[in-house]
């Protein structure tokens, strides 16, 4: 978590789902850790992230 | 609008390129198969990663026949680490993301990577993580070993290599940030 929240580069689309994934984790286990800067590297994602697309374009095997 | 360039059927051509895939394979079925219980390490690995990459949802007789070789190359320890990420990734990444390969398979070949878990690269490494975690195999020691190299390595893990290992923390239920 601190390596992403350090990193500068943006996190690419297709290795999006398993960071949020982490991050819903620790906020519902972890109620009281600061998210903030982890969360912050998924903006970019987030904002093209759809699910039907994820399905058939940006699918990691 | 009608003038535009916009692309407007994508995927339209993905089902004939499957096909094309699907027939290609169909073609040489029995020379995979055949090829697959006598090759050496080096090509069953590359037959393995060509079946995970060609995407197909079949051919269960040709990934049976890998995993077989595979376990006898282990006994006869000729395999490296190499041969065994590439092998288990291939394998619990193969037919569409449903898997192959048994969980003796994978516990067979766990000795041949806690010999080598530290020449083993770093982004290997988490690839090996996700086909333990993802599967749930693997014994305790293996998984204890994982960890603590985990967080060796952690701070210098890139976006697809912490991809496997946010993957493998998950399947683990380890929040350990």
């Amino acid at each position: 978590m601190k390596n992403v929240g350090e990193r500068e580069e943006i996190l690419p689309l297709i290795y999006y789902k398993p960071f949020k994934a982490s991050a819903l984790f620790l906020k519902h286990h972890y109620p009281e850790m600061d998210l903030q800067d982890y969360s912050d590297k998924f903006w970019h994602a987030e904002k093209y992230f759809q699910v039907i697309k994820q399905e058939e374009s940006f699918e990691l095997n | 609008m009608f003038a535009s360039s916009r692309p407007k059927n994508f995927g339209v051509y993905k089902k004939y390129a499957d096909d094309e895939l699907e027939e290609l394979l169909a073609h040489y079925e029995h020379d995979l198969t055949e090829a697959a219980e006598k090759v050496n390490a080096e090509h069953l690995t590359r037959i393995a990663q060509a079946l995970y990459i060609l995407k197909s949802g079949d051919y269960e007789n040709i990934w049976w026949r890998i995993e077989r070789r595979t376990n006898e190359l282990a006994e006869k320890k000729q395999l490296d680490h190499y041969h065994v990420t590439n092998i288990l990734r291939a394998f619990s990444r193969s037919q569409k993301n449903r898997m192959s390969g048994q969980s003796k398979t994978y516990y067979n070949l766990e000795p041949i990577i806690l010999a080598n878990l530290d020449s083993i690269p770093d982004r290997d490494l988490t690839h090996l993580m996700y086909s333990y975690g993802v599967r749930s195999v693997g014994n305790p020691e293996l998984h204890a070993a994982f960890e603590t190299k985990l967080a060796e390595i952690a701070d210098r893990l890139d976006y697809p290599s912490l991809f496997n290992a946010v993957y493998y923390l998950l399947f683990k239920e380890n929040a350990n940030p």
